[in-house]
């Protein structure tokens, strides 16, 4: 009689397997229990056994092919008929007849019958939790948790997943499942960039705008992106295409309770650097208070995400998917380096750009960072325009 | 020819049986429920209710009797034991029709006939339309139990009768021996004294009620004295012989040989499970070394998709063990996470005064390692059980020393039937003497006196001494 062995089902959540390795091929016998191939699962690798002895008719899957649970793997002639007609013994004992109830009248256990039916049904040993109700009882809540903790575990605490956190995850989990990412990092001297910013802070009354390094970064970047264009696009599989934008919209990462949150400075490359100090304030404070529009979150080409007094030697930041670029922008600190044979102390600060493989290469991705910090370096132009327009 | 496919067999329709198709049905599984004599099993028909029906037909017969201490004259009160088999009939009858609805409501079918295995999965029901063969995917076996004999006495429907003929007798015996002192000896054997028979009961074990404690079963041996019912207890039946219309039972005893005159004998030794005629060996099981059908405490036995509950697979051999059984094997072949789990199965005997008992007696929580604490209240102090004339008994709570955790609870005394769900919720709640004791009962009841037993063991009782 033909018999089908199917891929069983293994595990939880297991829905498929690789075929790794057969052991049998069509033509051979088998005996019962005789392992016939090697399935590998994201847990584990597992041997699956013939039920029956006969002769392989047909195998089923090449090796490295991936099967679903359910599907044939062999078919067996098996030698005796597949459905057991004989009367034999049956083979596994099973424990504890009927008579000895589990409880008993002075079980080691306080639950209530309730609450040992919620036990079973979660499938959590009673013995093993601390009850928290009156005499030691173990309460509903007792057991709810003991059956979220993992196996082993002490106390915990639970925090919900959802609402913006929850948003927030599933986005990046999506940016980094959809982009292969690769980070480069690259240090900048901006020693002269410092001196001409602090500068200018000084002379400025105090009621003007606050101004940090970020809008003369965003202006590099935007030049940057002007030359190197694949850097402001965005890949779109379902049509196959790669969008290079010719606006910029530079998003800047800003640090809320409820985690990060992307404010969009929109056409930013038409912005002076007090506009931009000006727009940044606005929007970050805004977006820290829980005001941002949403409008203000939507339609950002390149993202800057600035770690600030953390520091931070190098990061590797996660796209702000669909956009194939962003760039991290750590500490700027005083730094012993070499120039022209000489330590000197210089105002370095490093720079972490992550790029989507797909669109952009190593090569393009160095590039566009080179000419970035050559802007840093040599910040004259921007305070060049600043002085036309204040 | 193709055997019809069902979903789940269950052979028996018995309080095992119809409780667990009735609760298949509700969980979406399509049951045939087979019994070959009637539906609602011995407990309905031949058991549990009719002798219920009886005993407190009998019992306020004798009330009527005795209430002229109440200042009410009966004069001429009178038993027709006909008609109150009728009117017992008409219960049974209103009962099995209300099961047959709920079995109909259920989706389940109901066939009258005789379930044998065939093999594994396949069973033959042979009834009155015919044999038809199943391919049943799941089998429940609820076949319940049939009354022992002992030797020297078989079962003839007369002279030798079981449970069963002595709830349909016509005529209430001058004269009966009964030989078997456990609760349905005791229950049938009052219940017949108080409707005017002379009854004698022959135990063989060193107390009537075995397994009971012997200050319970004390309570009941002074009301037998009292209502002129003759025992012996380490008595052994040997055999009897035809005597004119009736018999003569010759009983050994440590005081000599004994011939007992008698219109019949009511044989009630023990009862054994029901499982030959099903041809079990059909599927590889076998019973026990005592007859039962082993299970785990998911009422699986060792065939996978055979399960059997009730009488069938062992003690204790109660009604309510069997629903209990019912509803977790139902639940297990539903797919769902079940599984037998109690606290303790209350026990109650329907004598004069009842008794009623749950979890650890005394001597067993001694035996189990336990410093005992006992609270004890008699229904002699019990304003209430004055005013229905019933003081003789007392409540009894069994708990641990050192924890106050409640261990046992037994009634003997009015309604004890009743009262004993308290103790039983006790138990399965893992209640402490102070969890009884600080509970307001209401005034003037019999259950005040779970109250006042707790509050005794804890010596805060206000109408009983503090021990």
């Amino acid at each position: 009689m033909a018999f089908e062995l199917k891929l069983p089902d293994i595990g939880e959540g297991v829905v498929e397997g690789e075929i790794v390795r057969w052991l049998v091929k069509e033509g051979d016998r088998v005996e019962q229990d005789q392992p016939l191939v090697e399935i590998m699962t994201d847990k584990a690798t597992v041997e699956i056994p013939s039920q029956y002895g006969g002769k392989v008719i047909r195998c089923f899957g090449a090796e490295g092919e991936i099967v679903e649970v359910g599907s044939t793997l062999v078919v067996i002639e098996t030698d005796e008929p597949v459905e057991e007609e004989k009367i034999e013994p049956p083979a596994a004992p099973l424990p504890a007849p009927a008579e000895a109830p589990r409880q008993g009248p002075a079980a080691a256990v306080l639950a209530t019958p309730a609450v040992r039916k919620l036990a079973r049904e979660l499938g959590v040993n009673l013995p093993d939790i601390k009850g928290s109700g009156p005499a030691g009882r173990i309460t509903p809540e007792d057991v709810q948790r003991a059956a979220a903790a993992p196996a082993g575990g002490g106390a915990v605490e639970t925090i919900p997943y959802r609402g913006l956190r929850k948003k927030i995850g599933t986005h990046l989990a999506a940016a980094k499942r959809a982009a292969p990412h690769f980070t480069y990092v690259e240090e900048a001297d901006v020693t002269e960039l410092v001196r001409r910013r602090e500068e200018l802070a000084g002379s400025q009354p105090p009621t003007e705008v606050r101004l940090t390094y970020l809008p003369f970064i965003i202006k590099a970047v935007v030049e940057g992106l002007k030359k190197y264009p694949l850097l402001n696009a965005a890949l779109d599989e379902e049509k196959a295409v790669i969008e290079v934008r010719k606006y910029y919209n530079i998003g800047i990462a800003t640090a809320t309770p409820e985690g990060l949150i992307v404010p969009v400075i929109k056409e930013a490359d038409r912005k002076s650097i007090l506009e931009l100090a000006r727009e940044i304030n606005e929007l970050t404070s805004a977006t820290r208070e829980g005001r941002v529009k949403v409008e203000d979150l939507r339609g950002g080409t390149f993202t800057i995400t600035s770690l600030g007094p953390l520091g931070g030697l190098l990061a590797t930041p996660i796209l702000n998917y669909p956009e194939v670029a962003i760039l991290g922008v750590h500490k700027i600190s005083k730094r012993a380096v070499v120039r022209e044979g000489e330590i000197v102390v210089r105002d370095m600060v490093n720079l972490s750009l992550s790029l989507d493989h797909r669109v952009v290469d190593g090569v393009v991705g160095a590039e566009f960072l080179r000419h970035l910090i050559s802007l840093l370096e040599t910040p004259a132009p921007f305070f060049k325009e600043m002085g036309q327009k204040s | 020819m193709t055997a019809r496919r069902v979903e789940v067999l269950v052979i028996g329709a018995g309080p095992g049986g119809y409780a667990a198709a009735i609760r298949l049905g509700r969980l979406g599984k399509k049951v045939t429920l087979v019994d070959k004599e009637f539906v609602g099993g011995v407990c309905l028909n031949a058991g549990c209710i009719p002798s219920k029906a009886l005993i407190t037909a009998a019992k306020t017969f004798e009330k009527m009797r005795q209430a002229g201490s109440m200042g009410i004259h009966a004069e001429s009160v009178s038993v027709d034991l006909e008609r109150m088999q009728e009117w017992k009939q008409g219960i049974v009858e209103r009962l099995s029709r209300g099961i047959r609805q709920l079995c109909k409501h259920a989706g389940v079918e109901l066939i009258l006939g005789h379930a044998s295995f065939a093999g594994e999965r396949k069973l033959k029901i042979a009834s009155r339309d015919g044999e038809e063969t199943l391919e049943a995917e799941n089998v429940l076996i609820a076949t319940g139990s049939r009354a022992g004999e002992i030797p020297g006495f078989s079962f003839d429907g007369k002279l030798i009768i079981s449970s069963t003929e002595a709830l349909e007798l016509k005529r209430v015996p001058s004269q009966m021996v009964v030989i078997g002192g456990g609760y349905i000896g005791m229950e049938l054997g009052m219940m017949y004294s108080k409707l005017g028979a002379r009854v004698t009961l022959v135990e063989m074990l060193d107390q009537l009620l075995p397994g009971f404690p012997e200050d319970i079963v004390q309570v009941i041996t002074r009301r037998l004295k009292k209502q002129g019912i003759d025992y012996h207890v380490s008595a052994r039946a040997r055999g009897w012989e035809k005597c004119g219309e009736g018999v003569r039972v010759q009983v050994e005893t440590p005081q000599g040989e004994l011939s007992l005159p008698a219109e019949l004998v009511l044989l009630t030794v023990g009862r054994r499970p029901n499982l030959q005629g099903l041809q079990l060996e059909k599927t590889g099981l076998a019973v026990d070394e005592r007859g039962f059908l082993p299970v785990n405490s998911r009422l699986q036995t060792q065939v996978p998709g055979i399960y059997a509950i009730g009488d069938a697979v062992g003690n204790p051999m109660l009604a309510h063990k069997s629903s209990k059984e019912a509803e977790v094997a139902a639940e297990v072949i539903a797919g769902k996470r079940s599984e037998l789990d109690y606290a303790a199965i209350p026990a109650v005997v329907f004598t004069d005064p009842e008794i009623a008992t749950v979890g650890l007696s005394e001597k067993e929580a001694a035996e189990r390692g336990f410093e005992v604490l006992i609270g004890r209240f008699p229904f002699a102090a019990s304003g209430r059980a004055m005013t229905t004339l019933e003081t003789e008994g007392f409540v009894k709570i069994v708990a641990d020393k050192s924890t106050r955790r409640v261990l046992g609870v037994h009634i003997v005394g009015p309604e004890a039937s009743d009262l004993i769900s308290e103790g039983a919720l006790a138990l399965e709640m893992g209640a402490h003497l102070e969890d009884i004791a600080h509970t307001i009962h209401p005034h003037p009841t019999l259950s005040e006196s779970l109250m006042e037993a707790a509050q005794q063991a804890l010596g805060e009782a206000v109408h009983v001494m503090n021990s």
